[in-house]
């Protein structure tokens, strides 16, 4: 079964980069695949990813994931496509729709700190959509137990703020 | 090692894959979030402010004040110089106008022989009322200040329903 997998990524073709995370996992990737990443899109036009590229700011089970994303996207950014590989697009936004709807945070900005600093622009802005989401319809005292944001208000700061803008608060 | 670590709820065609984990999508972020060091988890303040703008500018204007109401930081950054920069450049590839501030519009129908206070409030809420510019063609600016916009037509085709004294809506 592992076989298959391996498969999955040897059958994109190209160069194979290796990807390490910050606790030193590996991860094998095809050149399609991790140039999703502009970064190492970049690093790759510069010719520096013969030893790896080293990643310290993105652990291995965040890596983990950006790469499933990756794999999973790299049909889409080979615009020339027809690879047997390459997910339909039905597949692809129901494994962003799970991979997103799973995520609580901090993994969820662990993700999106690790696709800002990859520079996966599709996989940051469907986070941030995530975090957008999530934070819609929410009272300021709902968002700040789902996010851990500490009032730092004095009550009469706070009175004063629901008053300048108290169509927004109809709680 | 490759990618064979594929999670199970990544895939419904790849269930047998090697974590020999459960299966179950719970158990799978668990397991995720589980292994990450919980003393440093970041948090909303900790993404990086283009960031933070990036997800507040996808939010509704209720949700953005809201999250203006939560802590000072948060606060700051969203009466900052850079979220307005940003809604500005958002407005701009629209056309000028973002139909995403516009609140409501409220009018008031002069018809022949109508009743006299026949004033209607339309709720911008799902979009159902939107502002385009091409309004300002058949509709003469009036005032506008703190985000109200009045706008007057003067009765001219009866079939239509007539003209009207309209105000708009948006947040500052």
């Amino acid at each position: 079964m592992a076989a298959a997998a391996a498969e999955a990524t040897i059958d994109g073709g190209g160069k194979m980069i290796i990807l390490i995370s910050a606790d030193g996992k590996r991860f094998e990737v095809t050149e399609a695949v991790a140039s999703q990443s502009q970064l190492i899109s970049n690093m790759i036009e510069d010719d520096c990813t013969e030893n790896g590229v080293r990643l310290p700011n993105v652990d291995g089970d965040i890596l983990t994931m950006v790469v499933d994303y990756c794999n999973m996207h790299a049909g889409d950014a080979a615009a020339d496509g027809d690879t047997t590989k390459a997910s339909s697009t039905e597949e692809l936004k129901k494994f962003d729709a799970e991979l997103v709807q799973a995520l609580e945070n901090p993994v969820l900005f662990k993700l999106i700190l690790a696709a800002n600093f990859l520079n996966i622009k599709s996989l940051l802005d469907m986070t941030c959509q995530r975090v957008a989401d999530m934070m819609s319809g929410k009272t300021p005292e709902q968002m700040r137990e789902t996010f851990s944001i500490e009032n730092d208000f004095t009550p009469e700061e706070e009175a004063a703020i629901r008053q300048e803008n108290a169509w927004a608060f109809d709680d | 090692m490759s990618t064979k670590r594929r999670r199970a709820c990544v895939c419904p065609n790849e269930v047998t894959t090697s974590t020999g984990s459960t299966g179950d999508l719970h158990a799978c972020h668990e397991t995720g979030a589980a292994a990450g060091d919980r003393s440093s988890s970041p948090s909303l303040l900790d993404l990086p402010l283009d960031v933070l703008l990036e997800i507040v500018a996808r939010c509704d204007a209720a949700t953005v004040l809201s999250l203006a109401a939560t802590c000072k930081a948060l606060r700051r950054i969203i009466l900052g110089d850079d979220f307005r920069r940003r809604l500005a450049l958002q407005a701009a590839a629209n056309g000028g106008f973002d139909p995403a501030l516009l609140l409501g519009v409220s009018y008031r129908l002069h018809e022949h022989g109508g009743a006299e206070d026949d004033r209607r409030l339309v709720q911008a809420y799902g979009r159902r009322a939107r502002f385009d510019e091409s309004l300002l063609g058949s509709f003469t600016p009036v005032a506008s200040r703190d985000g109200i916009l009045v706008l007057r037509r003067e009765h001219r085709d009866a079939s239509s329903g007539g003209g009207g004294a309209g105000q708009l809506y948006s947040t500052t």
